[in-house]
């Protein structure tokens, strides 16, 4: 008997080493009128703009196209620390190519899990009409 | 807000109308400097009348929302779903409502973001821990 199980298309775009700055997280607050403590779970995305983390996520995503941001997922187990390195291991999932969901996933310096973030994308051609 | 009676004890946050200094702004400060957010030719190159709010704004201001409401609590998880783009020259509106039994412990929130004209742009879950 045949059981049908749904490929695991997960892949490791890699693991990098992110310390959280106390004047980034200010200016990041400030553009949002947010408090500067705690930290924002939304500050998490912000790593993958480090040169190292978008270097592997341009890899991994079409350079002709548009990439549309279609939905958003934070869990905190602990609360980021100014001043902390973490690291950051980025995942992505998806069935279908086009609409990929990145996967990050921040252990501290014990090992432990910290927060976790889905970004789900969907990527479309510049000839596309907007959804 | 039309679409949704915020019953959390905090009046809705207004906002608006959105800049594109604002916007880049957030860019800086975020790094995500994707064009469409930030030039009206790169959105035009899109097919979008004008620059575009990032997701991740709309959903830093659900953050903001709950930060105003309990300063001191622990948001263990938030999400959201965008559903049409915010552009610039649009208010946006940011609301929330009890989904479960505020224990004073936990509760979880239901979010939303409404344009100018009453569309909504994006809607959102939180569960937050303690401050209340």
């Amino acid at each position: 008997m045949h059981e049908h199980r749904t490929p695991d298309t997960s892949e490791t775009l890699g693991c990098f080493a992110v310390t959280v700055i106390a004047d980034e997280v200010e200016a990041f607050c400030a553009s949002l009128a947010l408090p500067p403590s705690p930290v924002p779970l939304t500050f998490d995305m912000s790593f993958l703009a480090r040169e190292e983390i978008a270097l592997a996520l341009r890899q991994n995503l079409p350079r002709d196209g548009i990439v549309i941001h279609r939905a958003q997922r934070f869990r905190a187990h602990a609360p980021l620390e100014v001043g902390r390195a973490y690291k950051l291991q980025l995942l992505r999932h998806g069935v279908r190519p086009h609409e990929p969901v990145i996967h990050g996933r921040m252990h501290d310096a014990q090992g432990a899990l910290v927060h976790e973030f889905w970004a789900t994308l969907m990527l479309r051609s510049r000839d596309e009409e907007p959804a | 807000m039309k679409n949704l009676r915020s019953d959390t004890g905090v009046a809705p946050l207004c906002l608006g109308p959105i800049t594109l200094d604002q916007l880049h702004r957030y860019a800086q400060a975020s790094g995500d400097r994707n064009p469409i957010h930030v030039s009206p030719a790169a959105a035009a190159e899109a097919g979008l009348r004008a620059p575009i709010a990032h997701g991740m704004f709309i959903l830093g201001q659900f953050e903001r929302l709950i930060r105003q409401w309990r300063p001191a609590c622990r948001i263990e998880s938030l999400n959201a779903h965008f559903l049409r783009p915010l552009y610039i020259g649009d208010s946006l509106v940011v609301g929330a409502r009890r989904a479960s039994r505020d224990t004073g412990m936990t509760c979880a929130l239901r979010l939303i973001a409404e344009n100018s004209a009453g569309e909504i742009v994006a809607i959102g879950e939180a569960t937050i821990v303690g401050g209340g």
